[in-house]
């Protein structure tokens, strides 16, 4: 169910009726019809075109944010038996993720790709505390000690033992890091880095939907929506 | 109970905050809220340099002299009367005499003396106020009530600079009182309205200055007692403070609410031109392909500003055909029309200089590759909306435009020095064209079209140093002609501030700068 | 002793870390202003001068670190005013709206924990909402609905919603867990009333993990707070901490940036020690 909305989101684009970042300056904010299913925006555009190219753009964007925080952090976590190093994720974690966000792009310039990049930097510290307390649980179990016990090599013990005992825990903490990152670009898009402008994306027809709400609701309400669906449906369930 | 406890704590919270009104319990005082767009760095007019500070400061200072709204005419203010010697370098003025400030003290020479060694001290570093100053060259007071300004050479806009908040005059026992960073909250000039308090993003208030009796002749007696400032930032809650009787006054309403809400009879719409420099984009004359002057011209004929200001504006904008304003000083009304929107003449003169679509990708060639355009956007305004629009007009003559978004304003001035961008947008106001000198002569400091031509120099140096106004309007028009003629600009509409006010508010008037209230002359109906 | 020096030594990588990346930032306090008043480029270095912005990166950082040491934040350079003076009021409204979210988040979340565990349908949709959807989002949409902009209540509401989330949700895993365990199913053996058992002996052994979690969120609701002070037009230490790096006024971020580090280190300790209270065994690792 949740890979079929997944695939489903990534191919959507194949639906769409316009091209998304084409403008009509005579259909501006257009309430829905039959053929503007969800309206059109400020400057002319589908949105339900927009809806389903900025779907797949979100989800890449986001795929990607999270591969770089999950996948480096984990590294990190791997990597930092010294203490010194844990108090240099700390003190990272420690700034706010935002400010990091928001220096990097200053810094990158706003594209999708460095949006990604940025949102997903931050991401780094926490993931690599989270790994380090992972790994720091199972080393205490009876069996790590034992497998240490018997003599085996450092780098056995931590690929054939250690990961696929933490793996499952740190699958979860991917999928709300996948959580985070959306919100965190979308956020970013809400304090004005977009991007490139026009560019169809759930968090920036967000953004610009909120300058509009009084004029035209449902420019926000679509992308506002199906990120919260979205997330609803991905987020691991406590049971 | 634990949120009965949670919720009385919020309440309680709630409450300290909104608690900063000062009622004055004997009368009913009148009493409005005016809400400010942008919060900016400072407040202090010499020192800082948005326009938002004159919105406010406008009513806490008096100038030596002021523009007429009328007819945008010098006429008194402090200064009664004034003259101006032969070589154009002393400007000598008779100061009014029985003015106090509103810490008590005398207004008079050595008070505008302090203001004028305030902004020109280096540690005050002044932005605004300074540069207004021109070739300034020092003081000499001459009596009590009589100072002479001295020039190192001809400054014609200097009466301008005078005219405006930037160089209000300040006390002096007050700015001796405090350090130059601290003045800001305890700011005392002569104006028709005192500080009463400033806390930086969140708000200022200004109470009545019952002793005014000394503004110039277009000020009635102030009607309001307080007036509190706020500031509403972004953009979507701008009418919503307005519509919930948060704000009676509020600037910048978002040009789609302007055009839904026009028939809304609580409220009355003000749009309000300012004066200055269009939403323009410089483009840079050193670098391929806009160094060649007849693709320049290609694209002013591909740009259909119409078009953009009917979408994004909604029409609220006059659309904009020279390098300034139709209501500054000096325009000239040839520029119109030069460039109409005529897309097969910027087709034709694309195909005239050897651009063509060979490989039939919809885009001009160059070098095996696509014909590009690199711009440097800025985020703010409605910039990033004219761009796109742009990106596409341009799209259909076969330019591939590259957007360089900057969030910032240092951002924007570091990527403009390293040279290698098309098109960059920015622009300043006011009512003088002395403003186009550091745009358009070769060394000025935001010449960011990389122009250089001796004649416009000549034209814009003298043109700042020539009193008359018929010869200055002379040289601007020839100005304008030359910057057009070049192609340096590709200037989109004239700047209207979409000012909103309750039906409440009458009498509510601009000065000729576009920004400052009149709050003098505001009304409450009854 | 190793817990301190290794907690200071966060500190000191969170502050130098911001001090270098503000100054590989673009353009400076002083060019902004400036440019945008016309001023020509002589002026714009004489000030550069004056502020000591053309020193060497290294000269300043070590000039910043010895202003720190005596307790000394600098001065902003855009305001002019020392930096403590501009974080007071912002850190007291931030601090003031956190605070009136966190008291109404804890109940609203263990609160809601509880009603989940217990597989009520309500918990199970507010549940995954104030998880998943975005707060600046729901924020526009209140601020559009209830037509206002000014009372702290509303964002402090919303804030409170959506950390109550993640705190719910722990609260409910917790306590599906415990209930799992012997003692309880000896407790019910025993024929004790089912809300007995929830209040004496579930709720209070599965604590532990809601405790982190809402240090956890205490250091988000920081971040959260710049958020929603942005869209409900706030000056909090959102406003200082953006407009800051948009200014580029190095002084204000970095002592910002400081406070904010040495609020999170200390909500850290407190949420060790008050797991060591909670349960004793654990106690050792602290």
């Amino acid at each position: 169910m949740k890979w079929l909305l997944l695939v489903l989101i990534l191919i959507a684009p194949i639906f769409a009726p316009y091209d998304p970042m084409t403008t009509h300056l005579s259909e501006i904010v257009k309430p829905p019809s039959v053929a503007h299913p969800m309206g059109t925006d400020h400057l002319g555009r589908d949105v339900w075109s927009r809806w389903l190219y900025g779907g797949q753009h979100t989800l890449i964007m986001t795929a990607l944010a999270t591969l770089i925080g999950v996948g480096f952090g984990t590294l990190g976590g791997l990597v930092t038996r010294y203490e010194a190093f844990a108090a240099l994720w700390e003190g990272l974690m420690a700034l706010p993720g935002l400010l990091l966000s928001l220096v990097l792009l200053t810094l990158l310039g706003a594209s999708s790709l460095t949006i990604a990049i940025a949102v997903g930097i931050a991401q780094i510290a926490p993931t690599a505390i989270y790994t380090r307390n992972i790994i720091k649980q199972i080393k205490i179990m009876a069996f790590v000690e034992g497998t240490i016990a018997i003599g085996a090599s450092e780098w056995w013990v931590m690929t054939r033992t250690i990961l696929p005992n933490a793996w499952p825990s740190l699958r979860v903490y991917a999928v709300n890091t996948f959580g985070y990152c959306l919100l965190n670009s979308a956020a970013l898009a809400f304090l004005g880095f977009t991007g490139q402008p026009g560019l169809p994306d759930w968090g920036v027809m967000m953004a610009e939907g909120n300058l509009i709400l009084r004029e035209a609701i449902w420019v926000s309400l679509a992308p506002g929506i199906a990120i919260t669906v979205l997330l609803w449906l991905v987020y691991p369930k406590e049971r | 109970m634990i949120y009965l406890f949670a919720f009385l704590c919020l309440m309680l919270v709630g409450c300290g905050a909104a608690s900063t009104d000062n009622v004055n319990p004997t009368e009913q005082p009148s009493r409005i809220v005016y809400g400010l767009t942008l919060s900016p760095s400072g407040f202090d007019p010499h020192r800082n340099e948005s326009a938002e500070l004159g919105i406010v400061m406008r009513q806490v200072y008096d100038t030596l002299v002021y523009r007429d709204p009328t007819n945008g005419n010098f006429v008194a203010g402090l200064a009664s009367e004034w003259a101006i010697s032969d070589d154009r370098l002393t400007y000598t003025f008779k100061l009014r005499q029985g003015v106090k400030f509103h810490d008590g003290s005398d207004f008079d020479a050595i008070a505008v003396g302090a203001t004028l060694d305030r902004i020109t001290n280096p540690d005050t570093r002044s932005s605004r106020a300074l540069t207004l100053l021109g070739t300034y060259n020092g003081y000499e007071i001459i009596d009590r009530f009589t100072i002479a300004i001295n020039l190192s050479e001809p400054f014609s806009p200097l009466l301008d600079s005078l005219s405006q908040v930037y160089l209000g005059i300040a006390s002096p026992t007050q700015l001796a009182r405090y350090s130059v960073e601290r003045y800001q909250y305890y700011q005392s000039g002569t104006g028709p309205y005192k500080l009463v308090s400033y806390v930086p993003d969140d708000h200022l208030i200004l109470e009545r200055n019952p002793d005014y009796n000394w503004g110039p002749a277009f000020y009635q007696p102030a009607a309001i007692d307080v007036i509190e400032y706020r500031f509403y930032t972004t953009p979507a809650t701008r009418f919503t403070a307005l519509e919930s009787g948060e704000v009676e006054i509020i600037g910048e309403i978002p040009p789609l609410t302007a055009r839904t809400e026009t028939g809304n009879s609580q409220i009355q719409i003000m749009p309000t031109a300012i004066p200055g420099q269009p939403l323009q984009y410089l483009i840079n004359t050193q670098q391929f392909p806009t160094d060649n002057l007849t693709f320049r011209q290609a694209l002013l004929f591909g740009t259909n500003r119409r078009g953009i200001v009917d979408a994004i504006f909604q029409g609220f904008s006059p659309v904009a055909w020279g390098p300034m304003t139709s209501n500054t000083l000096y325009y000239n009304r040839a520029v119109e029309e030069r460039y109409a929107y005529d897309s097969t003449q910027a087709r034709a003169l694309l195909a005239s200089i050897g651009y063509v679509d060979a490989d039939d990708n919809g885009f001009l060639d160059h070098e095996g590759g696509d014909l590009e355009l690199r711009v440097i956007m800025p985020t703010w305004g409605s910039i990033p909306e004219v761009t796109q629009l742009l990106q596409e007009q341009w799209g259909d003559l076969g330019i591939q435009v590259v957007i360089e978004t900057v969030p910032d304003a240092p951002t924007l001035f570091s990527q403009v020095q390293e040279g290698n961008y098309n098109l960059v947008a920015f622009y300043t106001f006011g009512l003088d064209p002395a403003f186009l000198n550091s745009y358009f002569v070769t060394n000025g400091s935001r010449n960011w079209s990389r122009f250089s031509d001796p004649t416009l120099d000549q034209v814009l140096r003298d043109a700042i140093r020539q009193l008359e106004p018929g010869t200055r309007n002379n040289l601007y028009a020839q100005a304008q002609q030359i910057i057009m003629d070049n192609a340096l600009i590709v200037p989109i509409r004239e700047y209207v501030n979409l000012n909103t006010t309750s039906i409440q508010i009458e009498g509510l008037q601009f000065d000729p700068y576009g920004w400052f209230p009149l709050m003098t002359n505001v009304r409450l109906r009854s | 002793m190793k817990r301190i020096l290794f907690r200071l030594g966060a500190i000191w990588f969170a502050i130098t870390l911001t001090f270098v990346m503000l100054r590989v930032l673009p353009g400076d306090a002083i060019i902004g202003p400036l440019i945008e008043a016309g001023a020509d480029q002589q002026t714009i270095q004489e000030q550069q001068i004056l502020l000591g912005l053309d020193q060497p990166i290294w000269t300043q950082y070590g000039a910043y670190l010895s202003d720190l040491i005596r307790g000394d934040l600098g001065e902003s350079i855009v305001r002019g005013l020392p930096v403590s003076e501009i974080l007071r009021p912002a850190f007291g409204s931030t601090v003031s709206l956190a605070f009136s979210a966190l008291i109404v988040m804890i109940p609203m979340g263990i609160t809601l924990g509880v009603i989940a565990a217990r597989d009520h349908l309500l918990a199970r949709l507010i549940i995954p909402f104030a998880n998943a959807a975005p707060i600046y989002w729901t924020g526009t949409l209140v601020i559009f609905a209830l037509r206002n902009t000014s009372e702290i209540w509303i964002p402090a509401l919303l804030l409170a919603f959506h950390t109550s989330g993640a705190v719910a949700r722990v609260t409910e895993s917790s306590l599906r867990q415990t209930f799992n365990t012997t003692f309880v199913q000896t407790a019910r053996a025993k024929g004790l009333r089912e809300r007995t058992i929830l209040g004496r002996h579930v709720l209070p052994m599965s604590l532990i993990p809601v405790i982190t979690v809402i240090g956890l969120q205490a250091g988000f609701l920081l971040s959260g707070t710049i958020l929603v002070e942005m869209l409900f037009l706030r000056p909090g230490i959102g406003q200082v901490l953006v407009n800051g790096v948009l200014r580029r006024d190095y002084p204000v971020v970095q002592g910002a940036v400081m406070v904010i580090t040495v609020i999170y280190v200390m909500i850290n300790i407190l949420v060790d020690l008050l797991i060591g209270w909670v349960d004793p065994r654990l106690r050792a690792d602290v």
